[in-house]
């Protein structure tokens, strides 16, 4: 399945957005996670919300310092 | 009469009229205050339990003989050194899921310029259900690399400001030019966003 990742074309086999944002961070808990324009509640269970062909998905990474 | 005597009698009375959120008086918040105050914003909720230390003195809105004042406090005060006639709602306090909507109901947009991942991670959580526009800042540590700091929408009510890279537990110090890039661009985000213009 491709999905558009940060912009760009991506082959992921990963059924669900948990399962694909797993691999790509360490802690969920310091993304944003946008799904086709919407951000995703950081409290709801990823791994029921699928993925599909096409769907545009970005992660956007949250560091310390103010 | 507005602080900014350059804009049009509608702009003033947009920015006048409009109250801005801070999520913390620091690097970030101090100066995005500053910038705000002098664009014309008088009325401002700011958060922070934090106190005026040294260390801070390398990049925040502060000065040597408010060591050891409420930031908060020590902000209020610098800031109406530019503007007198500010409305202001202090609160002393740290920012948690218990009290982050109920301090910022009252705003129609807010700049979360807190300093760790994990409380900005937690006041997104707890802001966005709100459905305001709220501008962040990720990744603005170190020095160089200006134009590395840019400016994403995210969904619709998020704009997140920085090269969500730079972090500061990665040894890179927090310093004022590129702190303070990040501050007066939330500050820009904040007025382009009060005045309709699209980001």
């Amino acid at each position: 399945m491709k999905i558009i990742y940060q912009g760009r074309e991506t082959e992921t086999s990963a059924q669900n957005v948990a399962t694909f944002v797993d691999v790509q961070v360490k802690r969920r808990s310091e993304v944003v996670v946008e799904l086709n324009g919407g951000i995703l509640d950081a409290d709801a269970d990823w791994s029921r919300i699928p993925l599909v062909e096409g769907a545009e998905l970005n992660i956007f990474q949250i560091v310390s310092g103010g | 009469m507005g602080a900014n005597t350059y804009l049009t009698e509608r702009e003033r009375g947009i920015l006048e009229g409009a109250t801005v959120g801070l999520a913390g008086a620091g690097g970030l918040g101090s100066n995005c205050a500053a910038h705000l105050v002098r664009a014309g914003v008088k009325k401002l909720v700011i958060a922070d339990f934090d106190v005026v230390s040294e260390s801070n003195l390398n990049r925040q809105f502060f000065f040597r003989d408010q060591i050891g004042q409420k930031k908060v406090e020590a902000l209020a005060a610098n800031l109406r050194r530019i503007e007198p006639e500010l409305q202001l709602s202090l609160h002393d306090v740290r920012l948690s899921p218990e009290n982050a909507d109920w301090t910022f109901a009252g705003c129609a947009v807010i700049v979360e310029a807190l300093d760790s991942a994990d409380a900005k991670s937690m006041l997104l959580g707890s802001l966005l259900p709100m459905g305001k526009p709220i501008i962040s800042a990720s990744g603005i540590a170190g020095w160089g690399r200006s134009c590395e700091i840019r400016q994403r929408r995210i969904g619709k009510n998020l704009i997140l400001i920085g090269d969500t890279a730079s972090d500061i537990r990665n040894g890179l110090a927090p310093v004022s030019p590129r702190v303070g890039i990040a501050a007066a661009m939330q500050a820009n985000a904040v007025v382009a966003l009060l005045l309709g213009e699209a980001l």
